[in-house]
């Protein structure tokens, strides 16, 4: 068999058997996911409708509040006239879901007279924002009525829900956008890194279990490193892989426990976002922020799908070599028992000044500094990933192309680097780490 | 004569120093070579480069009359001094990643192994991890993966470093018997005993350059300080009497009363015969010897005198 196959399996074989590779790759997403799903969790889990007593003295308000306000949060119900306030109040004193809300018979007329609200079982903040909320629309639907006499029905439809901004540009929303663009970022630092890190201990392992020359007597050492840089590379791959399937799963997962048709739903938001003037009221499950939020995720993440496969990989692996062989130069050139922490600051600095950068990108995805970072080299992997979602494909696609082609000019100069580094620095036993060795020996190796 | 190896004026230069000077070794087909040399000489910068690991910067390197290719790698086995396995794989599973890296297919690794394991009587570690054996254990396994792939030159770097003396035995039996099969043996040591007891030919190398070669027994014969050695029970002046004429007393050791060991050297060029025929009458032979200088003797003579003469230059 080949030998470089060996070394690649071997490299292979022995990271992916580990227990920790198989609880990573699915703990992984399982975090990620309980992070996506937990708020919706928390709050169905602790969810109860809420009952507002009203005892309306305005006579208006309390009976439209129960006709167009309540919700499957809360529940409003209008007291009949005769009921006083001292008698519901304290008969519902101690009730936990069940509040009394007063609207005195100056309720919005003199500015100084308010609302109150009785309950003793800690209404959330959400909850008397809601009412706040509610109150106020209807409020408001009255003092437009008094001026223009205009019926109520048709004022309503008039001022709608809210007001939407509907994105018009290209591609995804601008917020779906945002998650991607940092979700990929901070992905491919975290896999560059990560691996990285990996292939210099990998580097040592034979430095250090003393068995480097007995290898070095049947592979080239150029051949060792290449192997041990791609099994651990593909160890990557796979774990990438598993995470982003597991992820599907979950995902799945939770848009059966959230249980819509999500693409539906968002093509129903659009449609009815699209018909100007008249408001197509879509029939429209009600779902929390959080739910929408994750819903929208989803969809984005379905869309983005084609783009991230394709150009991804080719970051992944530039970025990957690019700093795997780094790595792999301090990692041959530092002793078993040598604290290699300090040498690799300077080589996570660019790593670490991608993901900063790649962080602004959400606010501001066409600026000079993420245009430069995102083609040079160093920080291209982790900027251009995280750019990746705002790229207009039509005009910008060069970008991306070039950036990949200088990233892997780059590549073929690090692998050469570090190949001569580590011919000659791997067999160095008690020479100090230094940059002045690791120089040394790339000069000396022929 | 074949010769396995042949290095011709080999240089090897390192930032700092060069680490083999012009530096010529032959070394024939089927014999056990010792490379001697204190620490530092070069001796594993020459073997690093029979086995590839490094390359001369000038002059050449032969294998069977070739210069050396990737392909040679799999005809040599090479047991280096800093040695070492991979602690958190299993024994088998490394015994055979190491066959295949020396170009055995699967089958014949498996094969080899077993019957390796077998004669050692270690089969029963086949699958424990490296790092749950003892040091011991762990030689013998480093020796099975070095000869597995039966290869035509051994190259055995300070074998017995950190050897228990049972362990020591076996793998100086094991390479007797290498030998005998035709395999080439080149032994670096420091250890002149064993150099003594199986070495055929010797290159001692000091400072990067060879400053003696040949076959043991010439060498030895060469560095004779032609004296004998003596033993006999006896009266002492009756044995210093009958000396007298052509025989020099160099040193006398009383091992009990009226018995000695006693060594000599000729005046003229007496033989041992003329030695006995002197002492015969008076004194009762035990046994004489001609003494040689041993290979332990001659290393620190040799390397003394060319430190000297490197002082006085």
């Amino acid at each position: 068999m080949n030998k470089l196959n060996l070394i690649i399996r071997r490299e292979f074989k022995t990271r992916v058997k580990k227990k920790s590779f198989i609880v990573l790759s699915i703990i992984t997403p399982l975090i990620i996911a309980l992070l996506v799903i937990a708020p919706i969790l928390i709050q169905q889990s602790t969810f109860k409708q809420k009952t507002v007593l009203v005892v309306d003295n305005t006579i208006t308000l309390g009976d439209l509040l129960e006709r167009d306000k309540s919700s499957k949060f809360i529940k409003y119900v209008n007291m009949p006239l005769s009921a006083t306030i001292e008698v519901v109040a304290d008969r519902f004193e101690n009730a936990s879901d069940t509040m009394v809300l007063h609207l005195n018979k100056n309720f919005g007329i003199i500015s100084n007279s308010p609302g109150q609200l009785y309950n003793n079982g800690h209404p959330g903040p959400g909850v008397l924002k809601t009412i706040k909320n509610d109150c106020f629309d209807i409020f408001r639907k009255i003092q437009v009525y008094r001026v223009t006499k205009l019926n109520l029905e048709k004022v309503d439809k008039k001022l709608g829900d809210s007001c939407n901004i509907q994105y018009e540009g290209r591609g995804l929303n601008p917020e779906v956008k945002s998650y991607l663009s940092l979700a990929g970022g901070f992905l491919m630092y975290l896999l560059v890194l990560i691996y990285g890190v990996q292939v210099m201990k990998g580097v040592m392992e034979e430095k250090t279990n003393r068995i480097i020359e007995v290898i070095l007597s049947s592979i080239q050492p150029v051949k060792l490193m290449w192997g041990k840089i791609i099994g651990i590379g593909l160890v990557g791959i796979s774990q990438f892989t598993i995470i982003i399937i597991t992820s599907i799963i979950f995902f799945g997962a939770i848009q059966s426990f959230v249980d819509i048709d999500t693409a539906n739903l968002v093509n129903d938001q659009i449609k009815m976002m699209d018909s100007e003037g008249n408001l197509v009221s879509a029939n429209l499950p009600q779902l929390s922020i959080e739910e929408m939020d994750t819903l929208y995720a989803i969809e984005g993440l379905k869309s983005y799908l084609p783009t991230f496969l394709i150009i991804m990989p080719f970051l992944f692996i530039g970025g990957f070599l690019l700093y795997a062989a780094f790595f792999a130069a301090v990692g041959s050139a530092a002793n078993p028992d040598t604290e290699t922490q300090q040498f690799i600051l300077p080589i996570t600095v660019p790593i670490i000044l991608g993901m900063v950068t790649a962080t602004t990108i959400m606010d501001n995805p066409s600026s000079d500094l993420v245009y430069y970072t995102s083609m040079f080299p160093l920080t291209s992997p982790i900027v251009m990933a995280a750019r990746l979602p705002f790229i207009n494909w039509a005009t910008d696609w060069w970008q991306v192309l070039t950036a990949i082609l200088l990233l892997f000019i780059t590549v073929w100069l690090s692998t050469k680097f570090a190949a001569k580094v580590y011919k000659t620095a791997i067999l160095m036993y008690g020479q100090k780490l230094s940059y002045r060795n690791i120089w040394k020996w790339f000069k000396q190796s022929n | 004569m074949r010769y396995i190896v042949e290095a011709e004026k080999v240089v090897k230069n390192f930032s700092n120093h060069t680490a083999l000077n012009k530096v010529t070794i032959k070394i024939p087909e089927g014999c056990i070579y010792g490379l001697l040399g204190p620490n530092g000489a070069g001796k594993t910068t020459f073997i690093r480069l029979i086995n590839q690991i490094s390359k001369p910067d000038s002059g050449t390197v032969l294998f069977y009359n070739k210069p050396l290719e990737e392909d040679h790698i799999t005809k040599i086995g090479y047991l280096p001094e800093e040695r070492g396995l991979y602690k958190k794989m299993k024994v088998g599973e490394q015994a055979m990643y190491l066959a295949q890296l020396k170009g055995m297919n699967k089958t014949d690794a498996k094969a080899k192994l077993k019957s390796w394991f077998t004669k050692f009587d270690i089969l029963d570690w086949w699958n424990y991890k490296v790092e749950d054996l003892s040091k011991g254990m762990a030689q013998k396994i480093q020796f099975i993966v070095t000869v597995v792939h039966e290869p035509k030159l051994l190259i055995l770097d300070e074998p017995f470093s950190g050897f228990d003396p049972i362990n020591t035995e076996l793998i100086k039996k094991e390479i007797l018997e290498l030998k005998d099969k035709g395999t080439t043996i080149i032994f670096s040591t420091h250890n002149m005993q064993s150099v003594e007891e199986i070495c055929d030919y010797i290159t001692l190398i000091n400072k990067s350059e060879v400053i003696l070669q040949g076959k043991v027994e010439e060498i030895k014969k060469q560095f004779s300080k032609n004296e004998f050695e003596i033993h006999f029970t006896g009266n002492m002046l009756s044995f210093t009497t009958a000396l007298w004429t052509g025989f020099q007393l160099i040193k006398k050791e009383e091992i009990q009363k009226n018995e000695f060991k006693v060594t000599v050297a000729p005046i003229d060029n007496q033989s041992i015969n003329d030695l006995l025929g002197s002492v015969i009458v008076g004194c009762k032979v035990k046994s004489v010897k001609e003494t040689s200088a041993s290979i332990h003797d001659i290393f620190i003579r040799t390397i003394g005198e060319d430190n000297l003469t490197d002082t006085n230059n």
